[in-house]
């Protein structure tokens, strides 16, 4: 009955090959002398993540469950795994000088980010809501130690407490509404679930409403949607930048990935009713989100605030419960990844002090085009790109995103999207307008702007990749859709 | 007549288990309080499990039980570590007095 050729195990070689990195880099920690350490840590694992995608890449015919239907490996998977590692690898790559700058202990700081990628890798790879849940786990338990690695910095310490208490409270909520699906449907798959809900369509019980709900409000906490998006001003300001730029698209992108799963293959049959709610929440996320990110001075907590508004926008996408709907929104996670690294990256550059309550300010920004005309330039695609203006990426992004919804029937929800759209281009403009029409102001500017080759090289790698999908949005919007085709 | 616990007296029990904990994650100041609130939620969660997996007759409730709770011990492993650098910062475990993030 029980043989382990079952089980598959070839299917999730990413995962095993990404675990294997990890300990092969603690081990790297210990063995090597101090000053080689990091080094040694940081580029095997570069190297690993390299070959997690190959692996993913070469793997990805190999399609099918695994673990008697625990897990499924699907295009879907394949387009999160490349995206996700991906994201993680520029994070890695970028890292090494900003956080010696802040004191943090290097070995760990790798780890937990490859150890969160892990939890996100079994999100998207999940059929079973005991594996998202022990995926949402993995990532956020490393993503809590991880906004509070900057030990002597308070505010470090006060994003990482907040985070992890109402991160733990929703958890609470996400696990009540699995155990009341268990027991309305007998079962944790979400096949089964389905199977279930097709069984008595027409008279679903009471709890199976409040099992969905709960499930819903343990991704929307994740996702940062409004009224579950407290946190995230908090963790994401006091988190390390290229920690910020992480947590605002990686794991933001596997909360959507498992939320589009287990509500479009579970709970499809209910759908009536819970885009109902994903469209108030759409609403007010986008609306809640721009008029927060309006009033900042702060080019950090700008970046944080209007990324709430961008997963109001990723709603609006998950909503219309359709295949167009879902690649978009695995467009725009796609190019919404590339666009806000970048941006925090080049914030990262110009910021000159990382003390609390300071830095990050507008008037960092100051006539920057006279003196680092690169980075300017860069941060001008990323705004655009940001506010979705065309030539870039953003454009086509929110361009799919609220033609799906107009042709699945939620035009008044796509008219408020463009309005929304319309009220970002504000405070995106006004960074531009710091750049690139104010005077320069020789006391404000920074001595030297941290930028080590890496961060040149990645920044570059996203302006190319954010104007190359502007310019030919089809390379990415087939794969994309060819991803979505096995969930509808 | 006879009384026996039925299902609905374990899940009753669990949802007012859950209230409870809502509110104390909600009304206290203390972190370690609202912490052990939170426990108490997930264990709700828990005896939920056991319950209609007692019900159902099907382990797999039971299964994700000790799942949840390795979990959570994973999460009290993370979460003190942070109490603990923010006591030494602050010397206090009130929520309140963190306030230098202002929303």
């Amino acid at each position: 009955m029980f043989d382990v050729a079952s089980m598959q195990i070839s299917r999730i070689l990413p995962e095993m090959i990404l675990i294997g990195v990890a300990l092969v880099a603690i081990l790297m920690d210990v063995i090597l002398p101090k000053g080689k350490s990091t080094r040694g840590v940081q580029g095997s694992i570069v190297v690993g993540l390299i070959v997690v995608m190959a692996a993913s890449f070469f793997t990805r015919e190999n399609t099918g469950t695994a673990f008697g239907g625990m897990v499924i490996v699907d295009g879907f998977t394949f387009f999160f795994r490349m995206l996700l590692t991906f994201v993680t690898l520029l994070i890695v790559m970028v890292s090494e000088r900003y956080i010696e700058g802040l004191r943090i202990r290097i070995a760990e700081y790798y780890l937990l980010l490859v150890f969160s990628l892990f939890g996100m890798l079994l999100m998207v790879m999940a059929q079973d809501l005991l594996i998202i849940f022990l995926g949402i786990e993995t990532m956020s338990i490393s993503l809590y130690a991880l906004v509070g690695m900057s030990r002597h910095r308070q505010i470090s310490n006060e994003g990482a407490i907040k985070y992890f208490l109402l991160g733990a409270f929703t958890t609470a909520f996400f696990v009540y509404g699995i155990a009341l699906m268990f027991g309305v449907a007998g079962s944790t798959n979400l096949v089964e679930i389905a199977n279930y809900l097709r069984g008595v369509s027409g008279s679903v019980p009471m709890l199976a409403w409040a099992a969905a709900g709960l499930i819903m409000v343990g991704f929307a906490f994740k996702a940062a949607l409004v009224p579950f998006h407290w946190w995230s001003p908090d963790a994401y300001e006091g988190a390390p930048t290229t920690i910020t730029a992480f947590m605002s698209t990686a794991p933001k992108a596997a909360a959507f990935a498992a939320f589009l799963r287990v509500f479009y293959v579970a709970f499809g049959d209910m759908s009536g009713s819970w885009t109902m709610i994903l469209w108030w929440i759409a609403v007010v996320t986008m609306t809640f989100g721009n008029l927060l990110a309006l009033r900042q001075n702060s080019v950090k907590r700008m970046l944080a605030f209007s990324s709430i508004t961008h997963a109001g926008y990723l709603v609006v996408a998950l909503l219309t419960f359709d295949q167009m709907g879902a690649a978009a929104m695995l467009f725009y996670l796609a190019m919404y990844a590339m666009m806000n690294i970048g941006a925090f990256l080049v914030a990262i550059a110009v910021n000159k002090d990382e003390n609390e309550g300071k830095g990050y300010s507008f008037d960092d920004y100051k006539g920057l085009i006279w003196r680092k005309p690169w980075l300017a330039l860069a941060m001008l695609v990323f705004m655009l790109a940001l506010a979705g203006i065309p030539p870039t990426a953003g454009f086509f992004g929110k361009y799919y995103i609220f033609s799906a919804a107009v042709k699945s029937g939620f035009v008044g929800l796509a008219v408020i999207g463009v309005l929304n759209g319309a009220a970002s281009v504000y405070y995106y403009l006004r960074l531009i307008v710091y750049m690139f029409l104010k005077e320069r102001d020789e006391l404000n500017e920074s001595p030297s702007l941290n930028l080590s080759p890496s961060m040149i090289q990645v920044i570059a790698l996203c302006v190319f990749l954010v104007l190359l999908v502007g310019l030919f949005p089809d390379l990415l919007l087939n794969f994309a859709t060819q991803s979505v085709t096995v969930l509808l | 007549m006879e009384m026996t616990l039925g299902l609905n007296h374990y899940l009753i029990l669990a949802a007012i288990m859950f209230c409870i904990g809502m509110v104390g994650v909600l009304t206290r100041r203390n972190i370690l309080i609202i912490f052990m609130s939170v426990e108490l939620m997930l264990n709700s969660a828990n005896m939920t499990f056991i319950a209609f997996s007692h019900y159902l007759m099907n382990p797999e409730g039971m299964v994700f039980t000790f799942f949840t709770l390795t979990v959570a011990a994973a999460e009290v492993g993370v979460g003190l570590a942070i109490v603990v650098t923010i006591f030494r910062k602050t010397e206090s475990l009130d929520i309140r007095k963190l306030n230098l993030l202002k929303n």
